[in-house]
């Protein structure tokens, strides 16, 4: 919109008119804004419950179908 | 390669030592980066032709700096680019091309790159100051199709002007040719600047093309409306482009 000319050379639209016409897809940024802001604050949270040394209850894996795949799998730190 | 097999396995091997060294690594490519930026960019600080001079630019007046000031505050560059390219489209939209020496006195430039807005590189003198308080107070008053907020809060805040010459000396210490003159008399040319009945011939003397006058609509009070106004209507208007020339090519 910014650079089309009619037949005569000048400006189809003016620069209010692209505006306008960009509309929906701020709203549509505005959701995209909202979607990673809620990430951020999942992710502040995460950090603020890792910090209190919260540690979530969890049960072993027994679907696992052999005893003794069911172990961490780093028993020790990777090097 | 084929003669010397032996060189090139030994440089080799040394380059795996360097890739398998984080801080190795870093160190050198930090390196090779700073020949490369010292190379491209410290000449610029030496060459004195790298800004094209141009008649007409001179500092910001200190109203004009307060209001400069106030459009960094509010982050308007967000929204609004101040560098007009040379394409057609927005030659004829908004004016001449943005020269560099236009922008020569900014600290820092406002050139911006977001243009949710329309480039503001020659707002100056194109509306009224009462057409600019309306917009400013109520943008969709006078452009329904704008997302800009509204700014109405300019209108009630005084402008925080108590020593504006510590503004000019802040800029004349980055090289912005400010006068000892300019300086010392920065207070009386902001309030001048604000009033058209006061005494300002000196200050348009100071700094011409300068817009005087009451910009708010209340004579009363110098408001941060004024001060911005001021600012906004003398941006792109001191190069007289019906004369300039650029330079011959180098």
């Amino acid at each position: 919109m910014w650079r089309e000319y009619d037949a005569q050379g000048y400006l189809v639209y003016s620069f209010a008119e692209s505006v306008e016409a960009l509309y929906p897809y701020y709203v549509a940024r505005f959701g995209a804004g909202l979607l990673y802001l809620s990430g951020a604050l999942v992710m502040a949270f995460n950090i603020f419950m890792t910090i209190r040394g919260e540690q979530r209850d969890e049960a072993p894996m027994r679907s696992t179908p052999k005893p003794v795949n069911d172990r961490p799998a780093f028993a020790e730190p990777a090097e | 390669m084929a003669q010397s097999p032996n060189l090139t396995s030994r440089f080799l091997a040394k380059h795996a030592k360097l890739e398998r060294n984080v801080s190795l690594l870093f160190v050198f490519s930090l390196l090779a980066v700073l020949v490369g930026g010292i190379v491209e960019i410290a000449p610029l600080f030496y060459l004195e032709n790298t800004i094209e001079k141009v008649k007409g630019m001179r500092p910001y007046s200190p109203l004009e700096l307060a209001g400069r000031n106030i459009y960094i505050r509010e982050g308007c560059y967000v929204c609004h680019s101040q560098m007009i390219r040379p394409f057609r489209d927005e030659v004829e939209r908004y004016g001449h091309f943005s020269l560099a020496a236009e922008s020569m006195y900014d600290r820092p430039f406002q050139w911006g790159s977001k243009r949710t807005g329309p480039d503001l590189a020659r707002v100056g003198g194109r509306y009224s100051n009462e057409w600019h308080v309306q917009h400013l107070v109520d943008p969709q008053s006078v452009v329904p199709e704008s997302i800009m907020p509204s700014y109405g809060f300019l209108l009630d805040t005084d402008l925080d002007f108590a020593e504006p010459e510590k503004h000019l000396i802040a800029n004349a210490r980055l090289g912005v040719p400010y006068s000892q003159e300019m300086i010392d008399n920065a207070a009386n040319d902001l309030k001048v600047q604000a009033d058209f009945d006061a005494d300002w011939d000196a200050m348009a003397e100071r700094y011409p093309k300068a817009v005087i006058g009451d910009f708010d609509g209340d004579p009363a009070r110098i408001t941060e409306m004024d001060a911005l106004i001021a600012y906004l209507q003398m941006v792109g208007t001191l190069v007289d482009f019906s004369t300039y020339e650029p330079a011959p090519a180098r």
